[in-house]
Protein backbone atom coordinates (compact mmCIF):
# COMPACT_ATOMS: atom_id res chain seq x y z
CA UNK A 1 0.00 0.00 0.00
CA UNK A 2 1.33 3.42 -0.89
CA UNK A 3 -0.38 5.37 1.92
CA UNK A 4 0.77 4.55 5.46
CA UNK A 5 1.80 6.02 8.80
CA UNK A 6 5.55 5.77 9.31
CA UNK A 7 8.18 6.96 11.74
CA UNK A 8 10.32 9.95 10.87
CA UNK A 9 13.25 7.60 10.38
CA UNK A 10 11.33 5.39 7.94
CA UNK A 11 10.16 8.50 6.07
CA UNK A 12 13.72 9.83 5.82
CA UNK A 13 14.87 6.50 4.34
CA UNK A 14 12.22 6.72 1.63
CA UNK A 15 13.31 10.27 0.83
CA UNK A 16 16.96 9.21 0.63
CA UNK A 17 15.93 6.36 -1.66
CA UNK A 18 14.57 8.97 -4.08
CA UNK A 19 10.90 8.14 -3.67
CA UNK A 20 8.35 10.77 -4.67
CA UNK A 21 6.23 11.53 -1.62
CA UNK A 22 3.40 13.65 -0.34
CA UNK A 23 3.69 13.89 3.43
CA UNK A 24 1.40 14.89 6.26
CA UNK A 25 2.41 15.26 9.88
CA UNK A 26 3.26 17.54 12.74
CA UNK A 27 5.46 20.42 11.59
CA UNK A 28 8.20 19.55 14.06
CA UNK A 29 8.49 16.11 12.44
CA UNK A 30 8.47 17.38 8.86
CA UNK A 31 11.08 20.06 9.65
CA UNK A 32 13.55 17.30 10.49
CA UNK A 33 13.35 15.57 7.13
CA UNK A 34 16.08 15.73 4.49
CA UNK A 35 15.55 17.43 1.18
CA UNK A 36 14.20 15.31 -1.62
CA UNK A 37 11.30 14.60 -3.92
CA UNK A 38 8.55 15.55 -1.52
CA UNK A 39 5.98 18.09 -0.50
CA UNK A 40 4.25 18.18 2.84
CA UNK A 41 1.72 19.81 5.08
CA UNK A 42 1.13 20.01 8.80
CA UNK A 43 -1.74 18.04 10.32
CA UNK A 44 -2.01 15.48 13.15
CA UNK A 45 -5.22 13.71 12.11
CA UNK A 46 -5.26 10.67 9.85
CA UNK A 47 -7.19 7.61 8.81
CA UNK A 48 -4.61 4.85 8.44
CA UNK A 49 -4.41 1.06 8.46
CA UNK A 50 -5.83 0.82 11.99
CA UNK A 51 -8.42 3.52 11.45
CA UNK A 52 -8.61 7.12 12.55
CA UNK A 53 -5.72 8.36 14.64
CA UNK A 54 -4.41 11.63 15.95
CA UNK A 55 -0.68 11.75 16.54
CA UNK A 56 2.26 14.13 16.43
CA UNK A 57 4.68 11.17 16.43
CA UNK A 58 4.11 9.70 12.97
CA UNK A 59 4.16 10.90 9.38
CA UNK A 60 1.45 9.93 6.93
CA UNK A 61 3.36 9.00 3.82
CA UNK A 62 1.73 8.92 0.41
CA UNK A 63 4.17 7.44 -2.07
CA UNK A 64 3.40 8.58 -5.60
CA UNK A 65 4.25 5.29 -7.27
CA UNK A 66 3.43 6.64 -10.74
CA UNK A 67 6.20 9.24 -10.43
CA UNK A 68 9.98 9.25 -10.59
CA UNK A 69 12.56 11.97 -10.12
CA UNK A 70 12.51 12.68 -13.86
CA UNK A 71 8.75 13.01 -14.21
CA UNK A 72 8.04 15.53 -11.46
CA UNK A 73 8.35 19.21 -10.76
CA UNK A 74 8.02 20.62 -7.25
CA UNK A 75 6.98 24.24 -7.22
CA UNK A 76 6.03 26.82 -4.61
CA UNK A 77 3.33 29.29 -5.60
CA UNK A 78 2.76 32.72 -4.10
CA UNK A 79 -0.19 35.08 -4.39
CA UNK A 80 1.04 36.37 -7.76
CA UNK A 81 1.72 32.98 -9.35
CA UNK A 82 -0.95 30.63 -7.98
CA UNK A 83 -3.29 31.63 -10.78
CA UNK A 84 -0.92 29.84 -13.18
CA UNK A 85 -1.11 26.48 -11.46
CA UNK A 86 -3.33 24.77 -14.00
CA UNK A 87 -1.48 26.28 -16.96
CA UNK A 88 1.82 25.01 -15.52
CA UNK A 89 0.45 21.56 -14.69
CA UNK A 90 1.52 18.81 -17.09
CA UNK A 91 -0.56 18.31 -20.22
CA UNK A 92 -1.01 14.68 -19.18
CA UNK A 93 -0.57 14.06 -15.50
CA UNK A 94 -1.76 15.44 -12.22
CA UNK A 95 -0.87 17.91 -9.52
CA UNK A 96 -0.95 17.56 -5.75
CA UNK A 97 -1.36 20.94 -4.08
CA UNK A 98 -1.10 21.75 -0.38
CA UNK A 99 -2.13 25.13 1.04
CA UNK A 100 -1.87 26.36 4.65
CA UNK A 101 -5.20 26.92 6.35
CA UNK A 102 -6.12 30.42 7.51
CA UNK A 103 -3.62 32.01 5.11
CA UNK A 104 -4.29 34.60 2.44
CA UNK A 105 -3.45 31.84 -0.06
CA UNK A 106 -6.22 29.67 1.38
CA UNK A 107 -8.77 32.42 0.78
CA UNK A 108 -7.37 33.28 -2.66
CA UNK A 109 -7.52 29.68 -3.90
CA UNK A 110 -10.94 29.04 -2.40
CA UNK A 111 -12.43 32.18 -3.90
CA UNK A 112 -10.79 32.23 -7.31
CA UNK A 113 -9.35 28.85 -8.35
CA UNK A 114 -12.39 27.94 -10.41
CA UNK A 115 -11.63 30.92 -12.65
CA UNK A 116 -7.91 30.22 -13.14
CA UNK A 117 -6.87 29.61 -16.73
CA UNK A 118 -7.09 25.90 -17.67
CA UNK A 119 -8.74 24.97 -14.37
CA UNK A 120 -10.68 21.67 -14.77
CA UNK A 121 -8.58 20.77 -17.83
CA UNK A 122 -5.90 19.12 -15.69
CA UNK A 123 -6.41 17.16 -12.47
CA UNK A 124 -5.42 19.12 -9.37
CA UNK A 125 -5.97 17.43 -6.01
CA UNK A 126 -4.71 18.23 -2.58
CA UNK A 127 -5.53 19.54 0.82
CA UNK A 128 -5.45 22.38 3.27
CA UNK A 129 -2.87 21.86 6.00
CA UNK A 130 -3.80 22.49 9.61
CA UNK A 131 -2.85 21.99 13.24
CA UNK A 132 -4.07 20.11 16.26
CA UNK A 133 -7.34 21.73 17.30
CA UNK A 134 -5.83 22.47 20.73
CA UNK A 135 -3.12 24.50 18.95
CA UNK A 136 -5.48 26.73 16.97
CA UNK A 137 -4.45 30.32 17.45
CA UNK A 138 -1.07 29.31 18.89
CA UNK A 139 0.56 27.57 15.91
CA UNK A 140 0.07 28.39 12.24
CA UNK A 141 -0.47 25.68 9.62
CA UNK A 142 2.54 25.06 7.38
CA UNK A 143 3.40 23.55 4.01
CA UNK A 144 6.77 22.17 3.03
CA UNK A 145 8.72 22.27 -0.21
CA UNK A 146 10.88 19.20 0.24
CA UNK A 147 13.01 20.04 -2.79
CA UNK A 148 14.21 23.36 -1.36
CA UNK A 149 13.74 22.72 2.35
CA UNK A 150 11.40 25.71 2.71
CA UNK A 151 8.83 25.74 5.51
CA UNK A 152 6.02 28.02 4.36
CA UNK A 153 2.99 29.53 6.03
CA UNK A 154 1.84 31.96 3.36
CA UNK A 155 2.23 30.16 0.04
CA UNK A 156 1.26 26.88 -1.62
CA UNK A 157 3.38 23.92 -2.67
CA UNK A 158 2.66 21.75 -5.66
CA UNK A 159 3.95 18.44 -6.93
CA UNK A 160 3.39 18.24 -10.68
CA UNK A 161 3.56 14.68 -12.04
CA UNK A 162 3.78 13.91 -15.76
CA UNK A 163 2.29 10.63 -16.91
CA UNK A 164 3.04 8.64 -20.06
CA UNK A 165 0.49 8.84 -22.87
CA UNK A 166 -1.05 5.48 -22.05
CA UNK A 167 -2.05 6.57 -18.53
CA UNK A 168 -4.68 8.98 -17.28
CA UNK A 169 -5.32 10.55 -13.88
CA UNK A 170 -8.88 11.01 -12.67
CA UNK A 171 -10.16 12.77 -9.59
CA UNK A 172 -13.01 11.12 -7.72
CA UNK A 173 -14.94 12.26 -4.68
CA UNK A 174 -16.99 10.42 -2.08
CA UNK A 175 -19.50 12.66 -0.38
CA UNK A 176 -21.75 11.35 2.37
CA UNK A 177 -24.04 14.30 1.88
CA UNK A 178 -26.74 14.95 -0.66
CA UNK A 179 -29.00 17.93 -1.02
CA UNK A 180 -32.01 17.65 1.26
CA UNK A 181 -35.55 18.56 0.35
CA UNK A 182 -35.51 21.88 2.22
CA UNK A 183 -35.32 25.51 1.20
CA UNK A 184 -33.30 26.73 -1.75
CA UNK A 185 -30.73 29.24 -0.53
CA UNK A 186 -28.73 31.59 -2.73
CA UNK A 187 -26.20 34.28 -1.99
CA UNK A 188 -25.51 37.43 -3.95
CA UNK A 189 -21.89 37.75 -2.83
CA UNK A 190 -18.89 35.47 -2.93
CA UNK A 191 -17.31 34.86 0.44
CA UNK A 192 -16.48 32.75 3.46
CA UNK A 193 -19.25 34.46 5.38
CA UNK A 194 -22.73 35.65 4.61
CA UNK A 195 -25.16 38.10 6.07
CA UNK A 196 -28.00 38.26 3.57
CA UNK A 197 -29.31 35.47 1.42
CA UNK A 198 -32.39 34.59 -0.56
CA UNK A 199 -34.44 31.74 0.86
CA UNK A 200 -36.72 30.47 -1.89
CA UNK A 201 -36.26 33.88 -3.50
CA UNK A 202 -37.07 35.92 -0.39
CA UNK A 203 -34.34 38.10 1.14
CA UNK A 204 -33.47 36.93 4.62
CA UNK A 205 -30.71 37.35 7.16
CA UNK A 206 -28.96 34.01 7.01
CA UNK A 207 -27.92 33.93 10.70
CA UNK A 208 -31.55 34.51 11.71
CA UNK A 209 -32.67 31.78 9.33
CA UNK A 210 -30.15 29.26 10.67
CA UNK A 211 -31.15 30.05 14.26
CA UNK A 212 -34.91 30.06 13.71
CA UNK A 213 -34.81 26.82 11.75
CA UNK A 214 -32.46 25.29 14.33
CA UNK A 215 -30.29 23.93 11.52
CA UNK A 216 -27.87 21.16 12.46
CA UNK A 217 -24.56 22.80 11.59
CA UNK A 218 -22.90 19.41 11.12
CA UNK A 219 -24.92 19.11 7.91
CA UNK A 220 -23.33 21.30 5.23
CA UNK A 221 -24.95 23.35 2.51
CA UNK A 222 -24.84 21.27 -0.67
CA UNK A 223 -24.85 22.45 -4.28
CA UNK A 224 -25.60 20.18 -7.21
CA UNK A 225 -22.84 20.50 -9.81
CA UNK A 226 -24.42 18.53 -12.65
CA UNK A 227 -24.73 15.48 -10.45
CA UNK A 228 -21.70 16.06 -8.22
CA UNK A 229 -22.75 17.03 -4.70
CA UNK A 230 -20.45 19.82 -3.50
CA UNK A 231 -20.45 20.87 0.17
CA UNK A 232 -19.94 24.14 1.95
CA UNK A 233 -19.52 23.45 5.66
CA UNK A 234 -20.76 25.66 8.46
CA UNK A 235 -18.10 27.10 10.74
CA UNK A 236 -20.06 29.32 13.13
CA UNK A 237 -23.04 31.61 13.58
CA UNK A 238 -22.33 35.03 15.03
CA UNK A 239 -25.65 36.01 16.56
CA UNK A 240 -24.42 39.51 17.45
CA UNK A 241 -23.00 40.38 14.04
CA UNK A 242 -25.78 38.37 12.39
CA UNK A 243 -23.37 36.59 10.09
CA UNK A 244 -22.65 32.97 9.30
CA UNK A 245 -19.10 31.78 8.62
CA UNK A 246 -18.22 28.82 6.41
CA UNK A 247 -15.17 26.66 5.76
CA UNK A 248 -15.38 27.37 2.03
CA UNK A 249 -16.87 30.30 0.16
CA UNK A 250 -20.42 30.46 -1.07
CA UNK A 251 -20.73 31.57 -4.70
CA UNK A 252 -23.41 33.72 -6.31
CA UNK A 253 -25.45 31.98 -8.96
CA UNK A 254 -25.37 28.64 -7.13
CA UNK A 255 -28.43 27.12 -5.46
CA UNK A 256 -27.74 25.54 -2.09
CA UNK A 257 -29.87 23.30 0.09
CA UNK A 258 -28.83 21.96 3.42
CA UNK A 259 -27.76 18.32 3.31
CA UNK A 260 -30.19 15.56 4.24
CA UNK A 261 -29.26 13.81 7.50
CA UNK A 262 -26.87 10.88 7.28
CA UNK A 263 -26.54 7.81 9.46
CA UNK A 264 -23.32 6.33 10.79
CA UNK A 265 -20.39 7.88 8.91
CA UNK A 266 -18.36 4.67 8.80
CA UNK A 267 -21.24 2.59 7.44
CA UNK A 268 -22.00 5.30 4.89
CA UNK A 269 -18.34 5.59 3.80
CA UNK A 270 -18.09 1.80 3.60
CA UNK A 271 -21.07 1.72 1.31
CA UNK A 272 -19.59 4.44 -0.91
CA UNK A 273 -16.01 3.20 -0.76
CA UNK A 274 -16.69 -0.49 -1.25
CA UNK A 275 -14.10 -2.49 -3.08
CA UNK A 276 -10.42 -2.02 -3.67
CA UNK A 277 -8.91 1.21 -4.87
CA UNK A 278 -5.57 -0.15 -5.98
CA UNK A 279 -5.14 2.57 -8.61
CA UNK A 280 -5.29 5.33 -6.00
CA UNK A 281 -2.24 7.58 -5.85
CA UNK A 282 -3.61 10.09 -3.35
CA UNK A 283 -6.48 10.34 -0.90
CA UNK A 284 -7.59 12.74 1.82
CA UNK A 285 -10.68 13.43 3.88
CA UNK A 286 -12.00 16.18 6.12
CA UNK A 287 -11.34 16.87 9.81
CA UNK A 288 -15.08 17.54 10.16
CA UNK A 289 -15.84 13.99 9.01
CA UNK A 290 -13.23 12.77 11.53
CA UNK A 291 -14.92 14.69 14.35
CA UNK A 292 -18.63 14.41 13.49
CA UNK A 293 -18.21 10.83 12.31
CA UNK A 294 -16.20 9.83 15.39
CA UNK A 295 -13.66 8.18 13.11
CA UNK A 296 -10.95 7.64 15.75
CA UNK A 297 -10.09 3.93 15.54
CA UNK A 298 -12.49 3.43 12.62
CA UNK A 299 -11.78 3.05 8.90
CA UNK A 300 -13.23 4.44 5.70
CA UNK A 301 -12.72 1.53 3.32
CA UNK A 302 -9.16 1.45 1.99
CA UNK A 303 -9.01 5.15 1.22
CA UNK A 304 -6.55 6.18 3.90
CA UNK A 305 -5.11 9.65 4.18
CA UNK A 306 -4.77 12.83 6.20
CA UNK A 307 -7.90 14.36 7.70
CA UNK A 308 -7.56 17.93 6.61
CA UNK A 309 -8.76 21.48 7.03
CA UNK A 310 -10.16 21.38 3.49
CA UNK A 311 -9.84 19.18 0.43
CA UNK A 312 -8.87 20.17 -3.07
CA UNK A 313 -10.50 18.58 -6.11
CA UNK A 314 -9.82 21.37 -8.58
CA UNK A 315 -11.67 23.72 -6.19
CA UNK A 316 -11.74 23.76 -2.41
CA UNK A 317 -14.20 21.23 -1.00
CA UNK A 318 -15.48 20.52 2.51
CA UNK A 319 -16.49 17.34 4.31
CA UNK A 320 -15.55 15.23 1.28
CA UNK A 321 -13.24 12.29 0.66
CA UNK A 322 -11.13 13.12 -2.38
CA UNK A 323 -8.97 10.62 -4.19
CA UNK A 324 -7.03 10.41 -7.43
CA UNK A 325 -6.61 7.31 -9.53
CA UNK A 326 -4.17 6.63 -12.34
CA UNK A 327 -5.26 4.03 -14.86
CA UNK A 328 -4.17 2.82 -18.28
CA UNK A 329 -6.07 3.94 -21.36
CA UNK B 1 -16.40 12.16 -33.33
CA UNK B 2 -16.65 15.46 -31.48
CA UNK B 3 -18.84 18.14 -33.09
CA UNK B 4 -16.85 20.96 -34.62
CA UNK B 5 -16.10 23.96 -32.41
CA UNK B 6 -18.51 26.05 -34.54
CA UNK B 7 -21.42 23.71 -33.79
CA UNK B 8 -24.21 25.60 -32.00
CA UNK B 9 -24.52 22.74 -29.54
CA UNK B 10 -21.47 23.98 -27.65
CA UNK B 11 -23.13 27.32 -26.97
CA UNK B 12 -26.25 25.49 -25.86
CA UNK B 13 -24.17 23.43 -23.46
CA UNK B 14 -22.42 26.57 -22.17
CA UNK B 15 -25.70 28.30 -21.40
CA UNK B 16 -27.35 25.24 -19.86
CA UNK B 17 -29.93 25.07 -22.64
CA UNK B 18 -28.53 21.63 -23.44
CA UNK B 19 -27.62 19.23 -20.65
CA UNK B 20 -25.28 16.28 -20.62
CA UNK B 21 -25.21 13.53 -18.01
CA UNK B 22 -21.71 12.78 -16.80
CA UNK B 23 -19.88 11.41 -13.79
CA UNK B 24 -16.60 13.07 -14.81
CA UNK B 25 -15.92 15.48 -11.94
CA UNK B 26 -13.88 17.91 -14.03
CA UNK B 27 -16.70 18.21 -16.57
CA UNK B 28 -19.36 18.51 -13.85
CA UNK B 29 -17.46 21.41 -12.29
CA UNK B 30 -16.56 23.05 -15.60
CA UNK B 31 -20.19 22.99 -16.68
CA UNK B 32 -21.27 24.52 -13.39
CA UNK B 33 -18.81 27.36 -13.73
CA UNK B 34 -19.52 28.17 -17.37
CA UNK B 35 -23.30 28.03 -17.01
CA UNK B 36 -23.23 30.38 -14.02
CA UNK B 37 -20.83 32.73 -15.84
CA UNK B 38 -22.92 32.83 -19.02
CA UNK B 39 -26.10 33.36 -17.00
CA UNK B 40 -24.48 36.41 -15.40
CA UNK B 41 -22.96 37.66 -18.66
CA UNK B 42 -23.99 36.35 -22.05
CA UNK B 43 -20.83 37.83 -23.59
CA UNK B 44 -18.97 34.92 -21.94
CA UNK B 45 -20.82 32.33 -24.04
CA UNK B 46 -18.38 31.97 -26.93
CA UNK B 47 -15.39 31.64 -24.58
CA UNK B 48 -17.30 29.10 -22.50
CA UNK B 49 -18.27 27.11 -25.57
CA UNK B 50 -14.63 27.03 -26.58
CA UNK B 51 -13.58 25.75 -23.16
CA UNK B 52 -16.11 22.95 -23.34
CA UNK B 53 -14.98 21.96 -26.83
CA UNK B 54 -11.37 21.94 -25.59
CA UNK B 55 -12.30 19.73 -22.63
CA UNK B 56 -14.17 17.24 -24.76
CA UNK B 57 -11.31 17.16 -27.27
CA UNK B 58 -8.73 16.48 -24.58
CA UNK B 59 -10.78 13.75 -22.88
CA UNK B 60 -12.44 12.28 -25.97
CA UNK B 61 -11.25 8.78 -25.07
CA UNK B 62 -13.20 8.68 -21.81
CA UNK B 63 -16.27 10.76 -22.70
CA UNK B 64 -17.89 8.36 -25.17
CA UNK B 65 -21.39 8.41 -23.75
CA UNK B 66 -21.25 12.18 -23.21
CA UNK B 67 -20.16 12.74 -26.84
CA UNK B 68 -22.89 10.43 -28.12
CA UNK B 69 -25.43 12.44 -26.15
CA UNK B 70 -24.24 15.68 -27.77
CA UNK B 71 -25.35 14.55 -31.20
Amino acid sequence: MNRVLLTIEQTAELIKAGKVLSLAGDENLLKGLPKGNWIGGSIPYFVAEDGGKQTKESVFVTEITEATNSTIKIQSYDMDTIKNIAVEAPDNGFTILIIPALSAMHAEYANHARDYDAMFMKPIVGWISGVHLDDLGKVTPKVFNGATGEVIENAAVALHVTLPENKLAMIKILNLFKQGEGDVITFSELGFSAEKCLVNGVETNFADYVTEKKLDLALPLVADYNGAQINTSFQAVDANAKTVAFYAPVFPGIEYRQAAPVGDYVSEFDALASGSHAATQFSCNCILNYLYGKLEGRKTGDLNGPMTFGEIAYQLLNQTLVYLEVTEH
Amino acid sequence: MIPDKSNAGWRDLATGKKKVVTDNLGLQMLLKRVVSKTAANSAETDKAAGELHEFFTKYEKILGKEIAALK
